[in-house]
């Protein structure tokens, strides 16, 4: 994935004409990378494909009048959060893999596990501050967590990617969630 | 809040924090030095036990580190005195400094390069980490020599305590337990005929492999003068 502004900018310009080309131009460049987010979190590659479709689908329906700055992880964020609710929905059916139960798992370290109902408005604030945690760290440290909990990447990937050890990173997840969860409380979150 | 509530918000975060983690990619390469000793050390822990593999990594030491507590090679250097309240409010353990008694130690954890080199960016003036004091090695020549560096910290984390004693009181490490969760370093002062009211610093080094600390989470350490 290259991450070419200009031709970026030709595919959304597609979306904007209602010019259909805007789709398999999309999937030609990002496919491999929607479907790697997607079966991450779904854990088999079925369930992502039809994840992925559901992503160009949308993405047909929100542009225009939206305007992505970074159409990757526009679009990233699409898939992920699809791929969000296929699992939960899975999870229901008692199907499915991946290392979405696993990644919740160690985030559930960083809160309390009491659904919060009149959480909706505060999402936004609460992103924000999780965006300023993150802001705080290094960007090695950052991309770690990022490529944990953005991407639900495998812990031996990221050691391969990153050229670590695998306890080496999951030691360091293991402390970075344990600074979030500080992190939060400090901010008045009930964690 | 629960875990899937921050797995959604984690969803929404800066979209150039997600690009940045989609294109990183770092390959660290390892001296071939560092891959072979560490092979060539657990081949001797395995076939001789612990006394005479202590002699053995005794001698692979440099000459001016102290001690060598079991597996943990320690390194002692004389900083700057402070009592400034951001040294402490960087510590891993500042809840047990802040409760007061005098009894605990700043500690700091460096689990990579990048790390150490925040570390001694944000502390370096404040402990003169490049000083050298009576004729001894400052902190920065003592990691230098110690080899601290880019392949150390591949599987290895550096563990450093801040020590405020007299100026000429003996400071040594007593013991270094790793027990569940918690990672504590013993720290004994002892006082001598030559020691002053005059305050001194030291930075006390423990390196730790990251598989033995992999699960820890509480750093502290204890003075047991």
């Amino acid at each position: 994935m290259a991450g070419d502004t200009m031709e970026d900018a030709k595919i959304v310009q597609l979306y904007f004409e209602r010019d259909e080309q805007a789709i398999p131009e999309t999937a030609n460049k990002y496919g491999n990378y929607c479907t790697a987010i997607a079966k991450n979190i779904l854990g088999n590659r079925e369930d992502a494909e039809e994840c992925v479709n559901h992503t160009y689908l949308n993405t047909w329906n929100t542009i225009p009048p939206h305007k992505p700055k970074m159409l990757s992880t526009f679009l990233g964020k699409i898939v992920r959060n699809l791929a969000f609710n296929r699992y939960k929905y899975n999870t229901a059916e008692k199907r499915g893999g991946g290392e979405t139960a696993v990644i919740l798992d160690e985030l559930s370290e960083c809160v309390s596990g009491r659904e919060d109902v009149e959480q909706a408005y505060e999402q936004k604030e609460l992103v924000a501050v999780i965006n300023d945690f993150l802001g705080a760290l290094s960007t090695e440290k950052r991309n770690i967590f990022v490529r944990r909990y953005w991407y639900a990447e495998d812990i031996s990937d990221i050691a391969t990617r990153f050229g670590m050890s695998y306890p080496a990173i999951s030691m360091m997840l293991k402390r970075l969630r344990g600074k979030l969860r500080e992190y939060l409380i400090e901010r008045g979150y009930e964690v | 809040m629960n875990k899937e509530q921050i797995f959604n918000a984690i969803g929404d975060i800066d979209e150039q924090y997600i690009h940045e983690a989609q294109v990183a990619i770092k390959k660290k390469t390892r001296p071939v030095w560092v891959k072979w000793g560490a092979v060539a050390a657990s081949v001797c822990l395995a076939c001789v036990g612990g006394v005479i593999a202590y002699n053995i990594s005794q001698s692979l030491l440099p000459e001016w580190m102290g001690d060598h507590h079991g597996t943990h090679a320690i390194t002692m250097s004389r900083v700057a005195w402070t009592d400034e309240q951001v040294v402490f409010d960087g510590a891993l353990n500042k809840d047990k400094i802040n409760e007061g008694g005098g009894e605990h130690f700043a500690v700091y954890l460096m689990d990579t390069m990048q790390d150490f080199t925040d570390f001694t960016t944000q502390y370096g003036e404040i402990f003169s980490i490049n000083q050298s004091y009576n004729g001894g090695l400052s902190f920065m020549d003592t990691v230098a020599k110690a080899q601290y560096q880019e392949g150390f910290f591949a599987e290895n984390s550096l563990l450093v305590v801040y020590v405020d004693a007299n100026e000429n009181t003996k400071v040594e490490v007593d013991q270094v337990k790793v027990e569940g969760d918690s990672v504590c370093v013993y720290v004994n002062e002892k006082d001598s005929a030559e020691t002053t009211e005059d305050k001194a610093g030291w930075f006390i080094t423990v390196a730790f492999t990251d598989e033995e600390i992999a699960t820890c989470t509480v750093f502290d350490a204890l003075s047991i003068k």
